[in-house]
């Protein structure tokens, strides 16, 4: 029996992209910038209860600070049944230059967040000079590298995190699969770092690629029906 | 057009890169035309700060709407980002396109306090532009200035071009029609330009005016040595700001700012007159938005910003006629679009526990209050009517209210200052302590008093009654700061104190005359910049740089001026006459009060506007206006939380 008191909420699960200016944001700021955009599109949005309420927005891996994603995701709570068309209308004119709405879809019945399913991502490094780097890291047995957080740092190896190295006709490019998600995730920060460390890559070569997550990997979903 | 290229390497090396790559929403591009005057807004502090500034939304907004101006932004980069802009060599650029701001045409300073001056020149600098006036040939780029500290930027004087006096979103309009004009006219001087645009209420032309100095050092005269300048510039003022342009399109931040909200402003000035202030002496008479117009406003801004947060501005929120309505029909709009309203500097009196919830919806932090001095005595002196009753009462309603944490705020070294009155500090601040042992809140638990008592060294400003006061030595500051430290003994009191130093050099540059500027590019030279940043400031700098310029601080601080004393800003008129503020000064000393405009006009000579609530305004809108004397308010030191003062 569901609670009769519950407020009926409506997901929309939004595909977007981030190139530009808005690459540089930190995740907290992404999340301010779509929920402003969603507040001026005037759009009926789900606020959670308490003292400060705010929008619940779910969004399945913050791409870090200064990667361009093709397919980015985010799941929007409503308090009221809107179109997708109206939906998707509506928020195009309201969201910032550098971010296109892709696709919407109403989302019923998921036990897990989206945030929770996210398993694994394509990622393309642009390189302003010629780098080659696929066999080399396809080949290499171990990629150690420093791992800082906020008390200690540590070494940890990337390596296990690589799934594929594709082909590219591009000779300046690296296109991988990689481990994504809140269980084991490559950073491509420190996938640089071990490019110039160990494969003795320039700097200035790593430091001005171009990094594009092209898209995510999902685990199946499990719905409230089993 | 020639554009920076920021590299991906330069963006992934500084802090917050967001703050250099704009593409915000309601930002401006314009295409780049032979004709088009092209504008820099120049905030000398960080983005997150300048975009927290609501003349810059207000003027971007004016600006952009004319076909014939673009309008863009400038902000002081961070120390990093300096440093990487200075090893790889790329100029000072514009947010929206990147250019290197010495190919505008005119670039407008905002001044905000007397500490930013380092940075205004660290901006010219980084675009490689001369420092002073006479340095710059060419017709453009303009460097001007406008702002609360325009009336009185002698130390910064000699690098302007022309200084915009007094309320600029009225001004900059017909500034810029002549500068439009300007731009297509061959053969154009500078002179010229300049000339023309004296003939404009608000336009000083430093390089207009000789001054001549005694051998004491003060002023001797201040003359023009043009005839397009006026001998006094009287500040431009807006005498209905309902009909003021205001953004409809709001520039919206991606990145986190300081004050990351909406703002109205609901009335400009201040009736209560408080000596050492002065923001409401410059800003005479006060002038009240209509609550029509404010309720559209609000409106409007939600609209196109999507922010869940409007802040009232103002000097003193209670002191705005119809603030009760107000609120009520703002409320009534706002809460269903899920957007809270903040009222900084109002009085605690005029609301009931309840509307202080709703409005601050249930944020339990930031309840300022400013007695400003420790005894009643000291008070009157300062002009500041409110008595110690009034404080404790007000404590006592928002500790039953729930909330523990509280902000006393006061200024040491205020005219007339004895031990006592700092000791007085201490005893109300111990005061409120026990209020709070004896209340017990009317819902909720009771929590833990934190309170934070904080205590800013007093800075004599130009047009003020206090322009002629002395400032305290170092020596003295410090003793009372530790008077302080010994007297404020409660655990569950914090006692901050600002840094003794920044205030004598902010006192040196807000009395200071043209004799500073040698000294600004000598402290900019050593890499000095960020002064208004406590872990940047460094006063050896400033204090060396005096000392090889021959110049003695204390001749600017601690020395007290005599009546007849020329001020080096004594050019410049805001509205308010020297003699009422002399005879303020006379009444400081007798701690004689003098009423609020409203109760009585002492005709400050702002009447001459004939505007807002004085009685020779034409027609004056009555008010309902509570009359009572209790809480008073000071600015809104902060501009988050309610600050109650
Ligand atoms: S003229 Fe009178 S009412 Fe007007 S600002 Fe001065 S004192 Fe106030
Ligand atoms: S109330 Fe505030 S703004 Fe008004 S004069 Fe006093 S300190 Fe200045």
């Amino acid at each position: 029996m569901s609670d009769p008191n519950a407020v009926q909420k409506w997901q929309v699960r939004l595909c977007f992209s981030i190139k530009g200016a808005l690459v540089w944001l930190g995740h907290l700021d992404m999340m301010r910038t779509m929920e402003r955009s969603l507040r001026r599109a005037e759009l009926p949005l789900f606020y959670s209860q308490g003292f400060n309420p705010r929008p619940e927005l779910v969004f399945a891996l913050p791409a870090g600070v200064g990667i361009e994603t093709e397919r980015d995701y985010v799941d929007i709570f409503l308090r009221e049944h809107v179109s997708i068309t109206n939906f998707l209308d509506r928020l195009a004119k309201t969201v910032p230059p550098n971010l296109t709405l892709l696709d919407a879809h109403l989302v019923v019945d998921e036990k897990k967040s989206i945030m929770g399913r996210v398993c694994a991502a394509d990622y393309g490094l642009y390189f302003p000079k010629a780098a080659s780097f696929g066999t080399l890291i396809w080949e290499a047995q171990a990629m150690q590298v420093e791992k800082h957080s906020k008390k200690k740092s540590r070494i940890i190896d990337l390596r296990p995190m690589l799934l594929e190295v594709y082909d590219s006709e591009d000779s300046n490019a690296l296109e991988i699969k990689v481990k994504a998600g809140s269980a084991e995730n490559m950073r491509m920060d420190l996938l640089s770092q071990v490019l110039v460390d160990q494969f003795g890559a320039s700097e200035d070569n790593v430091n001005n690629a171009r990094i594009v997550r092209h898209d995510l990997y999902f685990l199946p979903v499990k719905t409230n029906k089993g | 057009m020639n554009c920076v290229n920021l590299s991906r390497s330069l963006l992934r090396s500084v802090e917050k890169p967001a703050r250099y790559v704009g593409g915000e929403v309601n930002s401006v591009v314009k295409e780049v035309t032979k004709d088009l005057v092209r504008f820099g807004f120049c905030f000398p502090d960080t983005y997150e700060i300048g975009m927290s500034n609501m003349a810059l939304r207000i003027i971007y907004n004016i600006l952009n709407r004319r076909n014939d101006v673009w309008c863009e932004r400038v902000f002081s980069p961070w120390i990093d980002m300096e440093a990487a802009m200075r090893e790889q060599g790329i100029p000072l650029f514009t947010i929206e396109s990147r250019t290197p701001i010495n190919e505008l045409d005119v670039l407008g300073f905002t001044l905000q306090h007397e500490l930013s001056y380092s940075n205004i020149l660290n901006m010219l600098d980084l675009a490689s532009i001369p420092f002073y006036t006479h340095e710059r040939e060419d017709l453009f780029p303009l460097i001007c200035a406008g702002g609360p500290i325009a009336y009185c930027c002698e130390p910064i004087a000699d690098f302007l071009d022309f200084v915009m006096v007094g309320d600029g979103e009225g001004l900059i309009d017909d500034v810029m029609d002549i500068i439009v004009a300007a731009k297509t006219k061959p053969n154009m001087t500078k002179e010229a330009l300049l000339a023309e645009l004296c003939g404009l209420q608000g336009i000083y032309v430093p390089s207009f005016y000789d001054v001549k100095y005694n051998n004491d050092g003060t002023v001797k005269e201040i003359e023009p040595n043009h005839p397009a300048a006026p001998k006094k510039v009287l500040k431009y003022i807006v005498r209905d700001l309902d009909r003021v342009p205001f953004p409809t399109q709001m520039l919206v931040p991606n990145t986190e700012i300081v004050h990351d909200r909406m703002f109205l402003e609901i009335f400009r000035g201040c009736p209560r007159g408080c000596r050492f202030c002065q923001a409401g002496q410059l800003y005479r008479p006060v002038r009240e938005k209509l609550p029509n117009t404010l309720v559209q406003n609000a409106l409007e801004m939600t609209r196109s910003s999507g922010y869940d947060e409007l802040g009232l501005l103002s000097l003193s929120t209670s002191d705005y006629g119809c603030l009760g309505p107000l609120t009520d029909n703002l409320l009534e709009l706002l809460e269903p679009k899920q957007v809270s309203l903040s009222l900084p500097s109002l009085r605690l009196d005029s609301f009931s526990m309840d509307l202080m919830e709703r409005v601050s919806r249930g944020r339990r932090s930031g309840l300022t209050f400013a007695p400003e001095a420790g005894t009643q005595r000291l008070r009157d002196v300062i002009n500041k009517g409110i008595t110690e009753e009034d404080l404790l009462t007000a404590a006592a309603t928002a500790f039953a209210g729930g909330y523990a944490g509280i902000k006393l705020y006061f200024m040491l070294g205020l005219p007339t200052e004895t031990e006592e009155d700092v000791a007085g500090i201490a005893d109300l601040a111990n005061k409120v302590a026990e209020v709070h042992r004896n209340t017990t809140p009317v819902k909720g638990k009771r929590r833990r008093l934190s309170m934070v008592v904080s205590t800013s060294m007093f800075v004599p400003k130009p047009f003020t009654p206090f322009q002629w006061a002395a400032q305290d030595s170092i020596e003295k500051m410090q003793e009372k700061q530790d008077i302080l430290k010994e007297n404020i003994k409660n655990r569950g009191i914090r006692y901050n104190w600002h840094d003794a130093t920044v205030s004598r050099w902010e006192a040196v540059l807000a009395r200071g005359d043209r004799r500073l500027a040698p000294v600004l590019v000598r402290g900019l030279r050593q890499g000095q910049t960020f002064d208004a940043w406590d872990e940047q400031f460094n006063g050896e700098v400033w204090f060396e740089a005096m000392a090889v310029e021959g110049l003695d601080p204390d001749f600017y601080t601690t020395r007290q001026r005599t009546k007849e004393e020329i001020f080096p800003w004594d050019h410049i008129d805001c509205g308010v006459s020297k003699s009422f503020f002399w005879s303020e000064w006379e009444k400081a000393q007798r701690a004689e009060l003098t009423a609020e405009c409203r109760t009585a006009c002492h005709a400050c000579g702002a009447q001459q506007f004939k505007c807002g609530i004085c009685p020779t305004a034409p027609t004056q809108i009555k008010s309902e206006q509570p009359q009572s004397n209790d809480f008073k308010s000071s600015h809104s030191r902060e501009q988050g939380g309610a600050a109650y003062v």
